[in-house]
């Protein structure tokens, strides 16, 4: 396998008039193509800011500090605008939450695909709006020669999730992030979507890096996890290993909220307090208020993210020292 | 649409009537008479008496409302009294219309010229100088009553410059469009500034609130030019409440074109209607007043129109 994408040290932060938001402070991972990371954690972890770091989207007053982000190789941070605006929508794409925001209220679907296709290929007028055609049929639109000439709002939300779809695949981009893609769908529909997206990466070969607060979705796509909480990264692993070993308390508590039926809503909220303030984070480790298990350490120090085991990652004193795990499984 | 459009023109005859009825009755509330007006010094009251009853001014207050809305039925807009004595209204206005409506049609234009441009360059350049520059005008713009800018205006153009078509007067169009245009000029701006400057903030704030949009971030993540974001993501749906201000507001246009004819010595329908006022011309007033009315109504079907245009969600609304 190949490597993708390398973050390396990444801190984006907002200076905002209440202070410095450490929205992401620190993270390090890589994705192989045409694997699927899942990247979970409440909201305001800094899942969308880390995908937006990613694609040199963040504005004002956010900034991206430090860090280097290595898209096949290149670091992207180095790239110029210009650059960057023929790798956005070409060679890495984005799909958002909520499709019906983010889809241009006046413009048809046919419209804003084919405008894509403008800027990333050499194909004429028509060939665009065909091929705007092909891909909602490729993404399971029925009628979609009917459907390429109507308005986001004349379509479902499943129906316009997956124009946002396909659109975002439309120049076969290499890396799909998805932000999110099912929160504002049902749990079916949300099925379906899940299917047409590995059908995809299957036969496009992209990486996927897939944010969602839902434990039991990545355990069904990925094959890689990142668990962030606060702007951090608490704990990295295969999902196997994730969903066998799970070390981190953090991850320990999201996986315990996992409800055993299948039911909609705020799945996370079972851990008790609540996500730290960005701008003023508790000395010591992020987790340690919420934290069942803290000691004198954890008050004072922060945990550095640490290999436990080859792929296994976790930022956690009461795991690092082996006495700890055996504590944490104890 | 057609079905849309009939109902709409359905819909404005009971405001049409509702209308009617309040202008005829505040007319009539208003203290003056135009009798006493009509015979200035000789106030002989054999001779009011004889008046009012061959005008029909000493029927009960309904039976005047009844005939006066027959009449209009019938496009009778009834004689003026004092005005110009035995002419007819509908004459009257129609020899007026054009001057007004030329006045208001410039001025839209002079504040839409200026106030959609700096509306996107301010919200482009968001506290940056030209953003704070715009905005400060802008509020000097909707500050400054639109007789005083004319006055001020007159004063420097027509005084101290000596200008011929600063000064104010009106020459019709037979006379030369340039010359005619000139001398609108001023009055256009006087009455446009304070229209351009509403239109400009809210164009700032549609453009600020449109460029926050997902979409917006949705075109980035595409590699969409930025002029092309700009154009077809940020600005087309800024209009769409910017035009519903627009139609909103014009009542405003039609408002202070009659202050600023005033002071222009522009004779135009709001040039009438002071002369009613004054002179208690009864019929004058009420016509002009409805037909007041009845633009704004016509305007505002406008709006929604152009309002259906620009968004498709109210072009075809539902249907899934
Ligand atoms: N434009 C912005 N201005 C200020 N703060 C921001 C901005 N965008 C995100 N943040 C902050 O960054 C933190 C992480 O946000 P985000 O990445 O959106 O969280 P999530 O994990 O839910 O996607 C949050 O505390 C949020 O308030
Ligand atoms: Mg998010």
């Amino acid at each position: 396998m190949r490597e993708l994408l390398r973050v390396e040290g990444l801190v984006t932060r907002f200076y905002t008039d209440e202070g410095v938001v450490k929205a992401v402070d620190g993270s390090w991972f890589a994705l192989e193509a045409d694997e699927a990371l899942g990247v979970v954690g409440e909201s305001g972890s800094g899942k969308t800011v880390t995908a937006l770091s990613i694609m040199r989207l963040i504005e004002n007053p956010g900034r991206i500090e430090s860090g280097r982000i290595l898209f096949r190789g290149e670091d992207l941070l180095e790239k110029p605008e210009r650059e960057m605006r023929r790798i956005r929508g070409k060679e890495i794409s984005m799909v958002f939450q909520d499709s019906l925001s983010s889809l241009n209220p006046t413009l048809t679907i046919g419209a804003q695909i084919a405008r894509v296709l403008k800027y990333h290929t050499r194909l004429t007028r028509r060939a665009r709006w065909q091929r705007a055609v092909k891909l909602l049929e490729a993404v399971g639109i029925p009628e979609p020669a009917k459907r390429v000439s109507h308005y986001p709002h004349q379509l479902s939300g499943g129906m316009r999730q997956r124009a946002l779809i396909a659109m975002a695949i439309s120049c076969n981009p290499k890396l799909l992030i998805l932000d999110e893609p099912t929160t504002a769908l049902d749990v079916t529909i949300e099925a379906q979507i899940f299917g047409l997206i590995g059908e995809l990466k299957d036969e496009f070969r992209m990486g996927v890096f897939l944010i969602t607060h839902d434990l039991s979705v990545v355990a069904s796509f990925c094959q890689q996890v990142i668990i962030m909480y606060a702007g951090k990264i608490v704990e990295e692993a295969d999902v196997q290993e994730l969903y066998g070993n799970p070390l981190h308390p953090y991850t320990l508590g999201l996986l315990r909220s996992i409800p055993p039926l299948e039911e909609e809503a705020e799945r996370l909220e079972s851990i008790p307090g609540e996500v730290p303030d960005l701008i003023n984070l508790p000395p010591g480790c992020n987790f340690s208020p919420r934290c069942a298990l803290t000691d004198e350490r954890c008050w004072h120090e922060e945990p550095e993210l640490a290999e436990v085991s080859p792929g296994h990652r976790v930022a956690c004193h009461r795991v690092a020292v082996p006495v700890g795990v055996g504590e944490i499984h104890g | 649409m057609i079905v849309y459009l009939l109902k709409r023109l359905i819909l404005a005859i009971p405001t049409l009537l509702i209308a009617s009825f309040l202008i005829f009755s505040l007319v009539h509330i208003a203290p003056g008479d135009p009798i006493r007006v009509m015979l200035g010094q000789y106030q002989d009251p054999e001779l009011i008496a004889r008046l009012r009853e061959a005008m029909g001014l000493d029927l009960p207050f309904h039976v005047q409302y009844l005939r006066w809305l027959g009449k209009v039925l019938q496009g009778d807009l009834g004689l003026s009294i004092t005005v110009k004595r035995g002419a007819s209204v509908a004459g009257l206005i129609a020899q007026r219309f054009s001057v007004t409506v030329e006045l208001a049609t410039f001025s839209l234009i002079i504040a839409l010229l200026i106030a959609i441009p700096t509306g996107v360059i301010s919200a482009l350049r968001q506290n940056r100088l030209s953003d704070h520059i715009s905005r400060i005008i802008a509020l000097a713009g909707v500050s400054i009553p639109n007789f005083f800018l004319g006055i001020l205006l007159i004063l420097f153009v027509g005084v101290y410059l000596r200008q011929p078509w600063g000064a104010g007067g009106y020459v019709p169009f037979s006379r030369g469009l340039g010359r005619n245009l000139a001398h609108m000029f001023l009055p256009a701006v006087a009455l446009g500034t304070a229209y351009a400057a509403i239109i400009m903030r809210m164009m700032r704030s549609a453009m600020l609130d449109a460029m926050s949009q997902d979409f917006v971030r949705t075109a980035r993540a595409m590699g969409i030019a930025p002029g092309d974001i700009v154009r077809r993501d940020i600005v087309k749906n800024a209009l769409i409440p910017v035009v519903t201000v627009i139609g909103n507001s014009i009542g405003y246009l039609l408002g202070g074109s009659i202050v600023t004819e005033t002071v222009f010595r522009l004779p135009g329908v709001g040039n009438l209607v002071i002369m009613g006022v004054f002179r208690r011309d009864f019929p004058v007033i009420q016509a002009v007043v409805l037909i007041i009315v009845v633009v704004r109504i016509i305007i505002n079907l406008v709006v929604d129109l152009t309002y259906g245009f620009l968004d498709p969600r109210i072009r075809y609304g539902g249907e899934r």
